[in-house]
C-alpha cells in the first residue's frame, strides 16, 4: 500500500491540490482511504446520494449516464467532488475501465480538515472555479457543435423528403394517398407514385429498410431511387427494342435494383422489403412483387378479399435470387392498403403493440375512400400510442378504385 | 427487457469440419455485434463452414438478420453457413423477410451436420 508521502504526492498531483498549503494536503493524505477497483466494477450510481470524493492514483475510470460514455477520466484527476461539497444526489455513473487505484475523500473530513487549516479554502475554492469555467467552456462548445449537427438534420430531413413524392399522379376512377411518419429526423421508410408512360402504368411502392436512423435514410434513397430510375429507363434512355410489357418491367427493376446493391454494398448488409406494384389503370390489374413486405391487402364490399403476400426475399443481400411476379385485380369500389411494421407494431404507454390483427378489422371496416381510410387508421393508431414515443418509423398507402357510376 | 446474448462454440466433423455457434438471448440490434464477432474470429482461425444453433434465440430482428447475411457472405466461396432450429418466432420474421428461401434451415443436429 502506499505510505503517507507518496499519498501526499498524489493528492499535490490532482488539480484540485495543487495549489494547496503543504499543511492541508498531508492532513489529507492522512484521513482519505486507498481504495483498489477491478475493471469493470461500478464505484458511483447516478441517482444515489454520494458523500465523497474521489482522486485518480493510477488507471482509468469511465463517467457515464447508461450506455452514453461522458469522459474517460485517468492519474491526477478528480471526481465525485460535486457530492463531497454539497452532499447532492450523484449525477452520473463512475465504473472502472481497467484495474484503477483511486483516493477517497469524505466530506465530514474534507470540511473538518479545512476548518482546522487556515487559509486553504482559498486554493481550493479557486482550483474549483477553474475546473468549472472549464466544465462551462466545454458545454458551450458542445453545444454550438450540436446546433451545427441540428441545422445539418434539419437540412437532410428536407431532402429526403425531396425523395417521397410531391404530388401523386392523378388518373381518372383513381384517388390515391400517402404518409409517411420518421420515428427520427429521417426515416428508413419510403413511398412512391409515379406515371410509367411505356407501359402505360402507375407505380406504386413501399418500403421499410433495415434499421433505423441514418444509415438507413441514405439507404431509402437509394432503393427508391433505383426502383424508380429502373422503372422509368425507358424514359431516360430511348431502347425501342426493349421489351415494354408491364411484368418483364417490374422484375426488372426489381432484379436491377437487387443486383446493384448486393454487389455493390452487399458488405454493408443493409437490404429492404419492398412492395412494387404496377397498376393498369383501365382494367384494375395490378401486377406486383412482394420482396419480404408486410402483405397489403385489397378490401371490398364483404371486408379484406386478397393478401398479397411475399413473391420473394429482401432485397439488397442476395444478388442471385428472382422474384416471382403476381397479379392481383381491384376491382371498382375496392381499395389496396399497404403498411410497414410501424403501424402494426405501434406501441401504448404501456407497452402493447397494435397489433395486425387490429390492424385489419380496422381496414375492414373503415371507409373505402383513400382520404378517409388513411385518416380512420391513423386516428385509431395516434388513439392507441398516446403519449407514447413513435419507436418505429409509420407509413401507409392506400390506393382506392372509384365505383363505377350508374 | 431483452435478454443477454450467449453464444457457445463446439468443433465438429462428419463429412467436413463444421464450427458449431450454439446461441441463446435476443439477437438485436445491441447483440448482432458479438455474434459477428463471434463468428468473425471462427472464421479468421480457419473455419470455413458454420453451423448457427439458433434454438435459444426467442427474439430475433432485423439486425440479426444482417449479422446472418454477414456470416454467410464471409464464407461464400470457402464453405457454407446453415441454420438450425428456429424458434417459431424467428422462424416467422424469416418467412415474411424471405429469408427462409435463401438459407438452409434444420431441425436435426446430425442431419445438419452431415449436409455440409
Amino acid at each position: 500500500m502506499l505510505d503517507l508521502g507518496e499519498i501526499s504526492q498524489h493528492l499535490r498531483k490532482s488539480q484540485f491540490l495543487e495549489k494547496a498549503p503543504d499543511d492541508l494536503v498531508h492532513r489529507l493524505a492522512d484521513a482519505v482511504r486507498a481504495l483498489r477497483i477491478p475493471a469493470g466494477e461500478r464505484l458511483i450510481e447516478k441517482g444515489a446520494l454520494g458523500t465523497s470524493m474521489f482522486f485518480v492514483v493510477d488507471g482509468c475510470v469511465r463517467i457515464h449516464d447508461g450506455d452514453v460514455v461522458l469522459t474517460h477520466l485517468g492519474q491526477g484527476e478528480v471526481f465525485g467532488e460535486i457530492g463531497a461539497l454539497t452532499a447532492q444526489t450523484r449525477t452520473a455513473s463512475v465504473t472502472a475501465e481497467i484495474d484503477s487505484l483511486l483516493l477517497e475523500l469524505d466530506q465530514e473530513v474534507l470540511y473538518h480538515t479545512l476548518s482546522e487549516t487556515p487559509g486553504s479554502a482559498r486554493p481550493l475554492i479557486e482550483a474549483l472555479c477553474r475546473r468549472e469555467s472549464r466544465l462551462i467552456h466545454d458545454v458551450t462548445e458542445r453545444s454550438g457543435q450540436v446546433k451545427v449537427l441540428e441545422h445539418e438534420m434539419s437540412i437532410a430531413k428536407k431532402i429526403q423528403k425531396s425523395f417521397l413524392p410531391e404530388t401523386i399522379p392523378e388518373i381518372s376512377g383513381w384517388d390515391m394517398k400517402g404518409y409517411l411518419e420518421p420515428a427520427r429526423e429521417v426515416a428508413g421508410d419510403f413511398y412512391d407514385y409515379f406515371v410509367v408512360p411505356r407501359p402505360n402504368c402507375v407505380g406504386i411502392v413501399i418500403g421499410d429498410v433495415c434499421d433505423k436512423g441514418v444509415g438507413a435514410a441514405l439507404f431509402m434513397t437509394l432503393f427508391r431511387s433505383l426502383i424508380r430510375s429502373t422503372a422509368l429507363f425507358r424514359e431516360f434512355v430511348e431502347q425501342t427494342d426493349a421489351p415494354k410489357d408491364v411484368a418483364s418491367t417490374l422484375r426488372d427493376s426489381i432484379t436491377l435494383t437487387n443486383r446493384y446493391i448486393a454487389t455493390t454494398h452487399g458488405s454493408s448488409s443493409m437490404f429492404s422489403s419492398v412492395f412494387f406494384g404496377l397498376l393498369i389503370p383501365e382494367t384494375g390489374q395490378l401486377c406486383y412483387i412482394n420482396a419480404g413486405h408486410e402483405s397489403p391487402v385489397i378490401v371490398g364490399d364483404q371486408g379484406i378479399r386478397a393478401h398479397l403476400e411475399t413473391t420473394g426475399p429482401v432485397i439488397g443481400l442476395f444478388a442471385e435470387i428472382e422474384h416471382e411476379v403476381r397479379i392481383a385485380q381491384i376491382h371498382p369500389g375496392e381499395t389496396l392498403v399497404a403498411y410497414t411494421d410501424g403501424v402494426t407494431d405501434a406501441k401504448n404507454p404501456q407497452g402493447a403493440i397494435f397489433s395486425e390483427e387490429r390492424l385489419l378489422s380496422l381496414i375492414a371496416e373503415s371507409p373505402r375512400q383513400a382520404g378517409s381510410m388513411l385518416h380512420r387508421i391513423l386516428g385509431e393508431i395516434h388513439a392507441f400510442a398516446g403519449s407514447a414515443s413513435q419507436y418505429d418509423d409509420t407509413t401507409l398507402i392506400v390506393v382506392h378504385r372509384k365505383p363505377l357510376k350508374p | 427487457m431483452s435478454e443477454t446474448l450467449r453464444i457457445a462454440i463446439a468443433e465438429e466433423t462428419r463429412n467436413a469440419p463444421v464450427t458449431v455457434l450454439q446461441i441463446s438471448g435476443d439477437l438485436d440490434g445491441k447483440s448482432y455485434h458479438e455474434l459477428e464477432a463471434k463468428a468473425g474470429e471462427a472464421i479468421a482461425k480457419g473455419s470455413t463452414n458454420i453451423l448457427l444453433d439458433l434454438g435459444g434465440v426467442n427474439y430475433m430482428g432485423s439486425a440479426g438478420l444482417r449479422a446472418l447475411h454477414s456470416i454467410s457472405n464471409k464464407v461464400k466461396g470457402s464453405g457454407q453457413m446453415r441454420l438450425l432450429n428456429p424458434s417459431e418466432a424467428v422462424a416467422r420474421v424469416m418467412k415474411t423477410l424471405g429469408f427462409d428461401k435463401v438459407f438452409s434451415i434444420h431441425h436435426d443436429y446430425e442431419e445438419a451436420l452431415k449436409a455440409f
